[in-house]
């Protein structure tokens, strides 16, 4: 996002001397780039290259730590939070619309401590067996990137989301620590768990880490461990550590009244540490020291703290506990200089402050900067939009979410396996995210029936009537082109292709005359309505369902159905002597099927096709050579039939009048 | 971070195309050698060629693919003054799919080389048109798309420059009439505007000329209308001595006024950058319309992208170089990027890019 191009983008490096004279680079998909060696030619000359190897392409694909196997998990849970929250922001009132989002911003922290939990105890089975490989290194470069997302996420979720500006943050920030600064517990068991706790290495470290984090109970605890805990020294720092006052917003104590207790508490800790109680314990005095916040003894005990935003909290936690949210900037910075001064700040650091700073578009525009993925910044920019636009305020951010948005869903998009988690994103990016996922539905590789219903179902959902006849079409193509004329059809039908089913259903009726067989015959008499979109496939139907009658043995329908896609002239003429001669049985049994009108139609037929087979062959509407011999063997049966039939018809009609 | 993978193309002269059908699972490349191979991904990713032949008697330019509602079908122009219709056939031998591609048209109307070929957005049918160094565009039809062998002339449009690259507005809606922009790679600066925009009036049933970029006036050597997103305008890339981008936005016009008259736009120039320090050679548009990859003189192939300001940069730069592993202050980068991996992956050809040293790229702590 930064605008001066030519410092911000990164130059890669494709290690192939051939590349060397030029290349040229065209796109296939979304984030896939052909690059193959190139030298620019005019056009009116040859030119012309002896080339000692042959040319070489290189496929570049874009590739993220979110395709990795662990991380499906990731990609599947987040977009249900997402479609849920977009879904509760539009159903739920105001007032309860910032839990919800509190708790969707907890339900992408939980997939992501799901997701490092995962992977730590897969490196940990992997450390046991002894395996150090390269997936190994990924996975540690993927467990750290999880585990600073993490962090950004849950102090963002703060500062952002939960409170508002001007109140007061460190309770929050304490807990913030809490979770991502366990390491004090664990060496509060450590010592504990010793048979000598108070002569462990580690015990007093235990201390004043947990001192530092706020947690007086646990301390309390392990001087309770003491021997000398009967002392009154150790009943004096007792007494202090619990009555330690602390604000909570929802605890019925008002800021000013905090304030008073919180001075009055802190002039105990001071005079007792005036009149020297702890003289007789140096350990007690730094406690003591800690609790006055005296800001030299804090920064003597950095170590234990690994980090500038860990030295931050604990100091504010006993120097400014009420302090409010607008000045944590200047607090994050001497937290900075004290730890290592500001030019060993990672990029963490400077998402970080810039989140202290309530600076969100810079959180984002960091985060994008240096995280190798969409998908953190489209969901945290997402969370950010609903929680601005829940306070009215001027909503900036809309412009910036839907681009975001839609950068990440074509990275799925892009992806084999993930395109349909891609395109429910889309639906909450405006137009631009509608003509999108026309676009990726198009596009989506229509590799067998399956996938294409797939994305048919997608596209009808979404009333994108251009897709589904595209993939019709596509569909029915390929099935032509394989020869499976039925499905051909079938596709056809649902594209309301006609001029493409008419092709196809030609193709049938000559593969009938060749083979004397139906290729896919259920399927054509399942046709219906829809066989009334070309003349030749109503042909084909209607021609169906006359075989079907003739074989249930209802001669009378067939018979009449027969005539009337003769005389109707539905029928191309090339399939007229096949119908003359299905009508060979009828015109000879024993009960007559035709009347005389319909066998009058018969004959005038039987003349047309004589008079024109008679003429060149060329002209001739019969298919081959053979056909044109079979049928002049059948013309005098069938003549013979013709007029036998009429006879037989008239003198029946003639008996049925009487 | 990107993955590269080779494919060796065994064409023994300068390729000068690579095309994608509509998926991308299927690649044609043409050369010099005369010859057009098709390649087909299989379902490990990996390229096949299946078909190779030769389809001219002189270099072949550009390669294309029609849309597959129409079929399997390739276009080709060449430097031997035609351009011609390719279809496949398959056909199962027993021993497996046999693909062979049966030449349906060879179209001869130019006097001159044929530099760019490229088949219309579907909506307006089985089209294509084609450019030539005599400075014509002509655009063909096949008015029976069950039959390929049939193509006419439907149109001739004379430049009056040397014509180099053709494209297609893509734009799906049917509230555009058809749009194509033309470049010329005439060297000559004083001839003017080097970059046409020609639009089809269904009216007149003519293409006419709407639009000369008259700040393009260096030679053209590519131009590429981007896929609409939904958008209001046109996006359109040119390759010149810089990377060119313009936006066209239509004019609404009143329909009270003459119907006949020339729709005309908001020409906009959103992005010109010369940081190929030379010629450009080719621009390529991702298929959402949203990365543009140029090529240039100076060897790189360099990606841009505009963000949510509609500001483009450049996001990313390929380059020829052996990796330079000396890349100081910056080891836990070098060192995860060299892990050129294989696992997790089908293909033991795939390799991690390597990047070159970057101030923005800070190591997280």
């Amino acid at each position: 996002m930064e605008g001066d191009s030519k410092h911000s983008a990164k130059t890669w490096s494709i290690p192939d001397p051939t590349l060397a004279s030029g290349m040229c680079g065209t796109y296939s998909g979304i984030n896939t780039l052909m690059v193959f060696p190139n030298r620019p030619v005019h056009h009116n000359d040859e030119p012309h290259t002896s080339m000692l190897t042959t040319a070489k392409l290189y496929q570049i694909e874009s590739f993220s730590w979110l395709w990795g196997r662990h991380m499906r998990k990731l990609v599947n849970e987040a977009v249900g939070t997402f479609i849920g929250l977009q879904k509760a922001v539009v159903d739920v009132e105001t007032d309860n619309c910032k839990l919800i989002l509190v708790k969707k911003s907890r339900e992408y922290r939980s997939m992501i401590q799901a997701c490092y939990s995962e992977i730590s105890e897969q490196l940990q089975s992997m450390k046991e067996k002894g395996q150090t490989s390269d997936e190994e290194k990924e996975l540690i470069e993927c467990s750290g990137l999880l585990s600073k997302m993490e962090l950004i996420l849950s102090l963002f979720e703060i500062v952002f989301i939960e409170t508002k500006p001007g109140s007061i943050v460190l309770s929050h920030l304490i807990s913030w620590i809490h979770q991502h600064f366990p390491e004090c517990l664990d060496r509060k068991r450590e010592a504990m768990e010793s048979e000598h706790p108070h002569q462990h290495p580690v015990y007093w470290e235990a201390v004043y880490g947990l001192v530092l984090q706020g947690r007086t109970e646990d301390v309390r605890q392990m001087l309770a461990s003491h021997p000398n805990a009967g002392t009154d020294a150790f009943l004096s720092i007792d007494e202090l550590l619990r009555k330690m006052p602390v604000y909570q917003v929802y605890a019925g104590v008002s800021e000013p009244e905090f304030t008073v207790r919180w001075y009055h508490w802190q002039s105990e800790c001071e005079r007792r540490l005036q009149e020297g109680h702890f003289t007789a314990y140096h350990h007690l005095t730094i406690l003591c020291q800690i609790l006055c916040g005296d800001q030299s003894t804090i920064t003597s005990l950095r170590d234990l703290m690994d980090t500038w935003y860990h030295f931050m909290v604990s100091t504010l936690l006993f120097t400014n506990p009420t302090i409010k949210f607008f000045r944590l900037h200047a607090a994050a910075q001497d937290a900075i200089s004290a730890m290592r001064g500001e030019d060993m700040t990672t990029s963490l650091d400077h998402v970080l402050l810039a989140a202290m700073e309530a600076d969100a578009l810079q959180v984002i525009k960091k985060c994008q900067h240096v995280l190798d993925n969409n998908w953190f910044t489209a969901h945290i920019t997402d969370l950010l939009y609903h929680t601005l636009s829940l306070r009215n305020e001027q909503n900036s951010l809309a412009k910036l979410r839907e681009s975001l948005l839609l950068d990440y869903a074509s990275d799925l998009l892009g992806h084999s396996s993930h395109w349909q988690v891609g395109i429910l994103y889309l639906d909450h990016c405006g137009p631009s995210g509608i003509a999108m996922a026309q676009l990726a539905l198009h596009k989506i590789t229509l590799t067998d029936d399956s996938r294409a219903r797939k994305v048919i179902h997608m596209a009808s959902d979404r009333n994108f009537d251009a897709v589904v006849d595209s993939v019709c079409k596509v569909m029915g193509r390929r099935a032509l082109s394989q020869n499976r004329l039925g499905a051909a059809i079938w596709w056809g039908v649902r594209s309301r292709d006609s001029s493409f089913t008419s092709h196809v259903a030609h193709q049938i009726l000559h593969k009938y005359i060749a083979e004397g067989r139906f290729e896919s015959a259920p399927l054509l008499d399942q046709l219906g309505p829809a066989m009334l979109l070309s003349d030749t496939l109503t042909f084909l139907g209607k021609y169906r369902e006359f075989h079907t009658m003739y074989q249930d043995g209802n001669f009378k329908n067939a018979a009449s159905l027969l005539v009337s896609l003769i005389s109707s002239k539905l029928a191309p003429e090339y399939f007229w002597p096949i119908l003359l001669l299905d009508a060979l049985p009828l015109l000879n049994s024993e009960e007559p099927f035709i009347s005389s009108e319909e066998t009058y139609e018969l004959m005038y037929c039987m003349h047309n096709l004589s008079q024109s087979s008679s003429k060149s062959t060329k002209q001739s509407p019969m298919e081959t050579e053979a056909a044109k011999v079979s049928f002049l063997e059948k013309e005098k049966e069938i003549r013979l039939s013709l007029s036998n039939n009429l006879a037989r018809a008239l003198m029946h009609e003639g008996t049925v009048e009487d | 971070m990107f993955m590269a993978k080779t494919i060796n193309t065994e064409h023994k002269d300068l390729i000068h195309d690579v095309s994608f059908d509509f998926y991308g699972r299927r690649m044609a490349t043409c050369s010099s050698d005369q010859s057009v191979k098709v390649w087909d991904m299989g379902d490990d990713g990996e390229w096949t060629c299946t078909c190779s032949w030769k389809t001219h008697c002189g270099s072949v330019w550009k390669v294309t693919w029609a849309h597959p509602e129409f079929g399997q079908i390739l276009a080709t122009c060449s430097f031997d003054r035609t351009a011609a219709i390719w279809e496949e056939i398959v056909t199962d031998s027993g021993h497996g799919i046999h693909s062979t591609w049966i030449k349906r048209a060879g179209l001869v109307d130019s006097r001159t080389s044929v530099t760019d070929v490229k088949f219309a957005p579907k909506l307006q049918g089985l089209q294509l048109a084609t450019c030539s160094a005599d400075g014509v565009v002509r655009i063909y039809e096949a008015p029976d798309v069950m039959n390929l062998n049939q193509w006419s002339l439907q149109h001739e449009i004379n430049c009056k420059v040397p014509c180099s690259c053709i494209s297609w507005n893509p734009s799906s809606s049917g509230l555009h009439s058809p749009l194509i922009a033309v470049g010329s790679d005439d060297p000559n600066q004083s001839s003017g505007g080097k970059a046409f925009i020609y639009e089809f009036s269904a009216n007149t049933r003519k293409w006419n000329r709407v639009e000369t970029l008259i700040n393009v006036v260096d030679p053209v050597h590519d131009i590429a209308f981007a896929p609409n997103l939904g958008r209001s305008y046109h996006l359109l890339g040119i390759a010149t001595k810089d990377v060119r981008i313009f936006t066209l936005k239509p004019i609404k016009q009143d329909t009270s006024q003459n119907q006949s008259s020339l729709s005309s736009f908001e020409v906009r120039q959103a992005g010109r950058f010369d940081d190929h320090c030379s010629a450009v050679w080719r621009v390529c548009w991702n298929v959402t319309g949203t990365i543009l990859a140029s090529s240039g003189d100076d060897g790189c192939v360099r990606l841009w992208k505009a963000n949510y300001l509609d500001i483009w940069r450049c996001i990313s730069t390929f380059r020829e170089n052996v990796v330079n592993v000396a890349d100081s202050g910056n080891s836990s980068n070098t060192s995860q990027q060299q892990g050129a991996s294989s696992t997790g992956y089908h293909t033991a050809r795939y390799f991690k890019l390597a990047p070159t040293a970057h101030p923005s790229h800070v190591p997280w702590h």
